[in-house]
């Protein structure tokens, strides 16, 4: 099993990294159309599926970008291509949009919605399969920043008139679950960061005349770091192919078990890390915090880490009673003796 | 993992499948799904029917009997196999000396020993451990010295799995107590169990059951030719082997079947009202367990991928050991929970298989982050050796 990118996912990658070495930014990630990569190429983009992002997330979450590459392009821009539908300009999206419809016009408040500050656009994914696009300008829109630094909004919709279409069956759920996976593929790039940062500040920081990394009960933290962020890196992977195949169990337990995975080991990881630097960890100035703040960002954002435990402890239920009403039952027992 | 299959692994999975079907004898495979722990003797006859087909040794080069598969066909045969029922071979000959055997041994050796490793006419256990060297194994003490004709060995060695079986041991012994480094003077032999001077004694662990013994050595005399490549090389030959052993024992073939057992039994448990498996809390903790196993099972693969036949693992092994064990002990431990009450009682004979189903597994577990190198030196070794700590 190879997870190494293509030359074409590592070309968008590189170019990503290239913006971010330079000390770019959204304006020349936007000049040189890379937020168009998940676009359809007759509009621009290339094309890219989940699975192509992933490296190029990778970059992101290691320059911890301001850029609104996931809110404001990458999710707009795989949800518009699999809904067949396109149109100039910068778009945001929320797969989970809570709204009251009545023919052609919303009504509801969206909260959270990253890169509602800078879209001109809105596009939200209904709970019966279909995409619905307002313009900003007839919707209330209270920019802000997440505490990681990236924009986004409130967004009040009053009788808002939408553009909605037919129903793609699978929409909304293959959305959700690619904007899980496109956070968790940032995170793993912020995590890169920490668990180098990490290494590095072990073996350099002396403290008892010795450097930190010289102590077993830091060495074991560490190694407990690097096997989660693998781990992570391994679900990461998996999921994003699995929101590009047609196996929707399949996508279910991965993006579930991603999910999971970044709300509890990655969380604890990301906390592992600053108490491994000691003080220095906690200031605002010291780099590690930015890192820290884009894991915690993508854990909230989507739906909680129970939710999905949730939804996957439905699915192996569901799983399980298919597989035993194939083969001969148990005496079903009570559990109490 | 079938996402990652081409097409010719899908139709490796088919011919394993059906091979299964034909070859597993149902008594065999009823243990496993009645909840039962497979004995040895089942074990060896799974062994000998492997053999018959020339699919006993997946990891053992072609020209010496193994199979030519990539790791993903290895994992795919693997993961059948357990999920079929069948019993997982033991390691000590397949995995631990055969390999040892094939890269370090004399052709004499490969010839008089591969051949009846395969055919399970020999039975192998494991020298190494010693009631002064636990995770500490180059502090073994075991000392053999040379006397003319014959090595001379005198010592004891402990926690020997399945010695009462074994007709041979691979054996770690002091052969220059004087060397600079407690390392460098550690030689490998080839011990018959049967040879004048060997007590084999049980010990029975925490589950009640005989899997371990000590085995003391009193004037063995051992020959030259028994003695594994050359004296004072044994502490290397001895890494290459762990590394075998633990990726063994990261096992995940093995878990993914126990995995689903442990789903099985939570269908057909209750606890107030509904089945256990839609307990919500019992439910999220399957849950983690199955993203847990997931990563393992995607990280091994996306590793061992990488590893070519005969390579030394290194501590990409110890890596793989620490999560593998852990994952299996909680398998046994959601099991134990889904049990319940009725796993608490110490039955011998008159216990139905289901009813302490878990409890003997949990106890039994213990010692997978143990044996094997302890999951305290598998991060040290991680810690030194990947990190560079």
């Amino acid at each position: 099993m190879d997870f190494s990118p293509t030359d074409d996912q590592r070309m968008i990658a590189d170019s990503f990294a290239r913006v971010f070495e330079g000390g770019g930014g959204q304006a020349e990630l936007d000049e040189l159309g890379l937020l168009l990569a998940a676009h359809p190429e007759a509009t621009g983009g290339f094309g890219a599926g989940v699975a192509d992002l992933v490296p190029a997330l990778v970059e992101c979450g290691r320059a911890a970008t301001q850029a609104p590459v996931i809110g404001a392009a990458f999710l707009p821009g795989l949800a518009l291509t699999r809904a067949g539908i396109w149109a100039e300009g910068p778009a945001c999206l929320d797969p989970e949009a809570e709204v009251r419809i009545d023919d052609d016009r919303l009504t509801g408040v969206l909260p959270v919605v990253p890169g509602a500050d800078v879209a001109d656009r809105l596009v939200m994914c209904l709970p019966d399969d279909r995409l619905a696009v307002v313009p900003l300008s007839v919707a209330e829109v209270v920019p802000f920043a997440l505490v990681d630094g990236r924009g986004a909004a409130e967004v009040r919709l009053d009788g808002a008139r939408a553009t909605i279409t037919d129903t793609v069956p699978g929409l909304t759920g293959a959305i959700q679950d690619s904007a899980v996976t496109l956070y968790a593929a940032e995170a793993l790039g912020a995590l890169y960061a920490i668990r180098e940062m990490t290494q590095a500040y072990l073996k350099e920081r002396r403290q008892f005349g010795r450097p930190l990394g010289s102590f077993q009960a830091l060495q074991h933290a560490m190694v407990d770091l690097y096997h989660d962020i693998e781990h992570f890196q391994s679900l990461v992977h998996l999921a994003a192919r699995c929101c590009d195949g047609p196996d929707v169990a399949m996508r279910l337990r991965s993006v579930s078990a991603l999910k999971r995975y970044l709300g509890g080991r990655m969380r604890r990881a990301a906390a592992s890390a600053i108490q491994m630097h000691g003080g220095i960890g906690v200031t605002e100035e010291y780099a590690l915090g930015r890192y820290v703040k884009r894991v915690i960002v993508a854990d909230l954002l989507n739906g909680s880490a129970d939710d999905h435990g949730a939804r996957l402890a439905r699915l192996i239920a569901e799983e399980t009673r298919a597989a035993d009403r194939a083969a001969p039952a148990d005496d079903l027992k009570e559990n109490v003796a | 993992m079938e996402l990652f299959y081409s097409d010719a692994d899908l139709a490796f999975r088919d011919e394993v499948r059906s091979y299964l079907d034909d070859a597993l004898p149902e008594d065999i495979s009823g243990t496993f799904f009645g909840y039962g722990r497979h004995s040895w003797h089942q074990m060896i006859r799974w062994h000998k029917i492997l053999a018959d087909k020339g699919w006993v040794a997946p990891n053992w080069p072609e020209d010496h009997g193994g199979t030519g598969w990539s790791p993903m066909q290895q994992y795919i045969f693997d993961s059948e196999a357990m999920m079929a029922g069948a019993p997982r071979l033991r390691p000590f000959g397949l995995k631990m000396i055969g390999p040892v055997l094939i890269r370090f041994g004399s052709e004499a050796q490969k010839k008089r020993f591969l051949p009846r490793i395969l055919s399970a006419d020999d039975y192998w256990c494991q020298g190494f451990s010693e009631p002064g060297a636990g995770s500490d194994l180059a502090a073994l003490k075991t000392r053999a010295v040379w006397d003319g004709d014959a090595y001379v060995v005198n010592g004891q060695k402990t926690w020997t799995t399945t010695a009462q079986h074994a007709d041979w041991m691979f054996t770690l012994v002091r052969t220059d107590p004087d060397a600079e480094r407690p390392q460098q003077g550690i030689s490998m032999l080839l011990i018959p169990l049967d040879s004048p001077g060997v007590t084999v004694r049980p010990i029975i662990t925490i589950d009640g059951d005989h899997h371990v013994n000590e085995v003391f050595l009193e004037d063995v005399r051992v020959p030259a030719d028994l003695l594994v490549g050359e004296e004072n090389r044994g502490w290397t030959y001895a890494k290459y082997l762990l590394g075998n052993e633990r990726v063994s024992i990261a096992n995940v073939g093995q878990s993914k079947a126990e995995l689903a057992l442990l789903k099985r039994l939570a269908a057909n448990r209750k606890r107030g009202n509904v089945a256990l498996i839609d307990d919500p809390v019992f439910g999220m903790k399957l849950a983690d367990l199955e993203a847990d196993f997931l990563a393992q099972e995607v990280t091994n693969l996306r590793m061992l991928s990488q590893v070519r036949p005969g390579q030394d693992v290194g501590a990409l092994s110890s890596f793989l050991k620490l999560r593998g064990s852990e994952i299996q002990q909680r398998i046994q431990e959601l099991a134990m929970e889904a049990t319940g009450a009725l796993a608490a009682p110490w039955r011998e004979a008159d216990r139905p298989r289901t009813d302490d189903y878990g409890m003997h597994g949990w106890l039994n577990s213990r010692a997978f982050t143990i044996f094997g190198g302890s999951s305290e030196v598998m991060k040290n070794i991680v810690a030194k050796q990947i990190l560079g700590f």
